[in-house]
């Protein structure tokens, strides 16, 4: 009866687009402790994004960029605006600003480019070419719950040819485009927080991805030793996110009568107000806010094969703090992951995180 | 917008939604469908043909519904023990031939013949019951074959003897009476029928060897288990149901006295559609006499209705076949179905606007800012106890609580680590009081009202009430017994959250936001109950005033705390007296200053609030997201509020992010400490109060101070 499955009937039955089915947390996502108890590389309240070049590793916090090495962070540069994306080639690093555009220092390209783009989530930074990500074009990045709430899909792709200073749109539509990959064979991959989906950049719009519906939202990629990639999530995806989001009136009323920091979105931190939304399941139970509560926020990475398929992922479950991850990258056999939620960067060795999911 | 709250408003005031799932859950509403086809048929066929109603017709009707409506009992039977039975219309046709040959070949008397028919059609039956019953043969085919062997009994019988069976003519008012009399221009077969009904109804309904019927087409290994007779009881059923059939070839023999080869052939069909279309599910465990009468009248009017229309003999089977093909459809859909729906339409949110809430953050200058000051609160009995949703002290220092288990734990000591099973009650107990003699009064969820006396003796109280007479679910056993207090006079008021779920199923109250519950009073002298105030949204907190004079309660998703005159010029009136609360209030208590304690069990979020008044939207949410997704108030901190009789906030106890304490459902004063229970927690909670009187006990304020 598949004449079930569209239109208003479809939407008085729950079928069809109308569906609030999330995948299970099971398989590659069979839920561990990794994360929660792995140990902390660097406390930097705002920490948000992790870049590597020449044995370097960048983080980007507020408006300053570190360098971490050894436990210990190291400012190199300081920008008027806050940084909300990060990327490092060679002695280059550039950074998107929450005031517009993007800005490269260091190199052989040093200036501010795409001034008009307002919401640069991610960059992909390569010799003379540099690739950036836009959220919205309408929202500042730290909107981005509005954005999911809205349904928005004004994100767009450009690259610009550094060697020229010419920008091409490669493509828009995209919903809240937060993460940037390049393959073996010159792809690039883009991460579609609100499709849940990582696809190639032609096909962003398409019903066909390369790994969908995550149960997650993903957003920045980056690649692993094996060929493979760690993909950030920094948000579950709940049934009753869900089903919000298919209720126009709800969600109209929350977002002009509710503060943003009370919607039911999801959340980078659970912060334990007692004005938070809050789910049934979430009642603390014999003083333990239980594990498998549905979540609203959550500590997740996925490592991903070089299809991009799930291979398997680290967790801070619900009632842990190493929430909200936006970013991780490997370097020397280590896994430096950014739980923005406890504003801390941790290093996992991933020799034992293989040993522990192998078993 | 203020147009579409007002239009949502009234919508949802006055459309009672609730009653759709209530009526749906009922058993009798399964024969409402029924009852309208069988209205809707007579009402057309008394329209469209001639003299309809005229009571010569309505005699005939009633002669041929006996014969018919006999056999459908049987049918009917024997469908609820699990069965069918096919053989019906074969075994109608031989017991007639029985009665006719006795009378008119062999000259036996009525007296004589009419039992021996009987008898015969038992044993006709007992055939079946022997092969279905004991031999555990399938009915569908045993009775299918029964059929054929009767039918060629039948059809023998009538090739050698025709004219003998039917030839001869019986002089016999008796006999007469039989076929054509009537009492007060009811026909005799009916008033035969009537009291048969009557008789089948209270035994199926009240008895033991109905109920064994019955719970043998339910669940055959079940009953089995349960220890009843199943192989008997079933062989009885198609005993039974032979019986009944040879009483209707009694009738049918002395109205018509004829012996042709088509008497009953065919009936069962028939007979197995009014079963159906009645109610009487196939597949056993379902069904009541009733719904065979409602059914059998319904087939017997269209049949006969048709016929007496003028259409050809074939169309009124065609008719038959298509109602039978529908009834069963039915019946296997709303069976399958029937609980799916009731979930799916139960729960009816309404419409709830509170007004904005007082902020209780940090700066905003109402008297419920944050503190953390429950930071120094210590456990008693962490990890040993489970869900002391209350507590209470008596004047030895023994401290009282309520588990999930269903215990009353003592605890006792100086610091309370000695920890004992008081009483076992079964129920998670709730709210707590002591009596003047000294028994702990309790309201126990899904049981009522209970009492513990000082030996640990557990006695009840009452778990009943009045029956208001308009409400569709029956409301006068008790559900969600929550709080409770006692006035001066021996009247105990305690609250019952919600008359609409049970115990294990409140958060879906919370979805409704309706006023479900209601305050009730237990007069321990006469120990007579009865409710006091309907309709409040989820009343939980009781507390009698210093003067007991009245009574305060607190409403939980209606966020308010109001009195209820029990004495004095305002007796039998409530009155506000704090409307409008940051969160969700829980039990009241007396505080040793003269003021009251009450516990906010959690805060209420702009979302929740947003999402009260939008009940559409809950109501969709409860049927899509599963129930532990759904948006629900935030209980998971709270605080702990003092009030004056005035409704002035005096004091206020956070415990912030719950930490500590997470949860507090009650808290008791006791000798200048504040005891902390929570619903959900694995603790009770201890907080040194400053500037409390430290002699007061709680129960002296009550009973005066002891001697």
């Amino acid at each position: 009866m598949s004449f079930l499955n569209f239109g208003p009937i479809a939407s008085y039955l729950g079928r069809g687009k109308a569906s609030i089915t999330i995948p299970t947390m099971d398989g590659a996502f069979r839920s561990n402790d990794l994360l929660e108890n792995a140990d902390l590389y660097v406390d930097q309240q705002g920490a948000d994004c992790l870049a590597i070049a020449d044995d370097h590793l960048f983080l980007s916090a507020g408006n300053q960029v570190f360098e971490l090495a050894d436990k210990a962070k190291e400012t190199i540069a300081t920008f008027d605006s806050e940084i909300t994306a990060l990327a490092a080639e060679g002695s280059s690093i550039a950074v998107g600003l929450a005031s517009g555009g993007v800005e490269i220092k260091g190199g052989s390209y040093e200036g501010h480019y795409l001034s008009d783009v307002k919401c640069p989530t991610a960059i992909l930074l390569q010799k003379n070419r540099m690739i950036v990500a836009e959220g919205a074009d309408h929202l500042a990045p730290g909107d981005w719950a509005r954005d999911l709430l809205e349904r928005g899909h004004s994100g767009q792709i450009i690259s610009v040819d550094l060697k020229t200073g010419k920008s091409e749109k490669l493509a828009n539509g995209a919903a809240w485009a937060s993460g940037l990959a390049e393959t073996s064979d010159g792809k690039i991959i883009v991460s579609q927080s609100w499709r849940h989906c990582l696809s190639n950049v032609d096909d962003l719009n398409k019903e066909k991805s390369l790994c969908h519906n995550l149960p997650g939202y993903p957003s920045r990629i980056s690649p692993a030793s094996d060929g493979g990639y760690w993909l950030a999530i920094f948000g579950m995806r709940t049934q009753l996110i869900e089903f919000i989001l298919r209720e126009k009136q709800f969600r109209k009323q929350m977002l002009k009568t509710v503060p943003p920091e009370y919607w039911v979105a999801p959340a980078l931190v659970s912060r334990e107000n007692f004005l938070d939304p809050m789910q049934q399941g979430a009642v603390k139970q014999l003083g333990i806010k239980k594990p498998w509560a549905p979540p609203r926020s959550y500590g997740l990475v996925v490592k991903l094969d070089t299809d991009f398929q799930p291979q398997y992922s680290l967790h801070s479950r619900v009632g842990g703090l190493r929430h909200g991850v936006t970013s991780a990258v490997e370097k020397d056999g280590m896994l430096y992951v950014v739980a923005r939620g406890a504003g801390q960067v941790l290093a996992l060795n991933l020799s034992a995180i293989e040993g522990d999911i192998v078993q | 917008m203020a147009s579409a709250n007002a239009f949502t408003r009234a919508r949802y005031k006055y459309f009672p939604d609730h009653l759709i799932g209530e009526l749906l859950s009922k058993r009798w509403m399964e024969s409402a469908v029924p009852t309208v086809i069988l209205v809707g048929v007579f009402g057309y066929l008394s329209l469209n043909l001639p003299h309809y109603l005229s009571p010569i017709n309505l005699m005939d009707l009633g002669r041929l519904y006996a014969e018919f409506g006999l056999v459908v009992l049987a049918m009917g039977l024997v469908m609820i023990g699990g069965g069918v039975d096919l053989s019906i219309g074969s075994m109608f046709a031989l017991c007639n031939i029985a009665m006719l040959s006795l009378i008119n070949m062999f000259g036996w008397p009525l007296w004589a013949a009419i039992p021996a028919v009987l008898v015969f059609g038992a044993a006709l039956g007992a055939v079946n019951g022997f092969l279905i019953g004991y031999l555990k043969l399938r009915a569908f085919l045993t009775t299918l074959v029964t059929l054929i062997i009767y039918r060629a009994i039948v059809d023998i019988g009538l090739m050698n003897f025709a004219v003998e069976i039917s030839g001869g003519f019986l002089e016999s008012e008796a006999w007469d009476f039989i076929g054509d009399g009537d009492i007060f221009g009811i026909p005799s077969g009916l008033i035969a029928f009537l009291i048969l009904a009557v008789i089948g109804h209270v035994m199926l309904s009240r008895t033991r060897p109905g109920w064994h019927v019955m719970a043998i087409g339910g669940a055959r290994r079940s009953a089995h288990n349960a220890g009843i007779a199943v192989k008997r009881t079933i062989c009885l059923t198609y005993v039974v149901s032979g019986v009944l059939t040879a009483l209707a070839a009694v009738f049918f023999a002395a109205r018509l006295g004829s012996a042709g080869s088509d008497v009953g052939s065919g009936m069962e069909v028939g007979v197995l559609t009014a079963a159906v279309l009645g109610g009487i599910s196939l597949g056993g465990g379902r069904g009541s006499v009733a719904k065979a009468i409602m059914g059998g009248a319904i087939v017997l009017l269209v049949t006969n209705g048709m016929i007496r229309m003028g259409m050809e003999g074939g169309s009124s089977s065609l008719a038959l076949g298509i109602i039978l093909l529908f009834a069963v459809g039915i019946d296997v859909k709303w069976l399958k179905n029937r609980y799916k729906i009731i979930n799916k339409v139960y729960v009816s949110p309404s419409y709830l606007e509170l007004p904005d809430a007082p902020s209780p953050e940090k700066g905003s200058g109402t008297p419920y800012e944050v503190n953390d000051r429950l930071k120094t609160v210590t456990a008693i009995g962490l990890g040993t106890i489970e869900g002391p949703e209350d507590v209470i002290l008596d004047h030895n220092d023994n401290l009282f609580a309520g588990t999930r288990h269903g215990d009353i734990i003592k605890f006792s000591g100086p610091n309370f680590e000695t920890q004992e099973t008081f009483a076992h009650i079964g129920g998670h107990p709730l709210g707590m009081a002591f009596d003047p003699d000294g028994n702990l009064l309790t309201c126990v969820g899904g049981m009522g009202l209970y009492g513990v006396k000082p030996s640990g003796e557990v006695y009840k109280l009452t778990d009943e009430t009045n029956r208001t007479w308009y409400s569709i679910n029956d409301d006068s056993r008790l559900r969600l017994a929550d709080d409770l207090d006692i006035t001066p006079d021996g009247q105990v008021y305690f609250s019952e959250a919600t008359i609409r779920y049970e115990m294990h199923s409140w958060p879906l109250d919370s979805l409704e936001g309706r006023g479900n519950g209601r305050i009730i009073c237990h007069d321990l002298n006469t120990n007579k109950t009865h409710t006091v105030i309907r309709d409040l949204i989820f009343p939980n907190g009781i507390c009698t005033s210093f003067d007991g004079k009245s009574i305060l309660f607190a409403e939980t998703w209606g966020c308010s705390i109001s009195r209820y005159w029990i004495d004095g010029p305002k007796r039998g009136k409530v009155e506000p007296v704090i409307p409008n609360l940051p969160g969700y209030p829980d039990n009241i208590n007396r505080s040793s200053d003269g003021n009251y304690w009450l516990a906010l069990v959690g805060m209420r979020t702009p979302t929740f609030d947003l999402a009260m008044t939008m009940p559409a939207f809950r109501r969709k949410m409860a049927r899509r997201v599963a129930p532990d997704e759904w948006l629900f108030p935030n209980i998971n901190s709270g605080c702990v509020i003092k009030f004056n009789e005035a409704g002035e906030i005096l004091d206020v106890l956070w415990d912030l992010g719950g930490e500590n304490h997470p949860m507090i459902t009650s808290m008791r004063e006791h000798k200048g400490h504040l005891y902390l229970g929570g619903i959900s927690n694995n603790r009770v909670g201890r907080y040194k109060l400053e500037n409390a009187d430290p002699d007061w006990v709680g129960i002296d304020s009550y009973w005066g101070k002891k001697s």
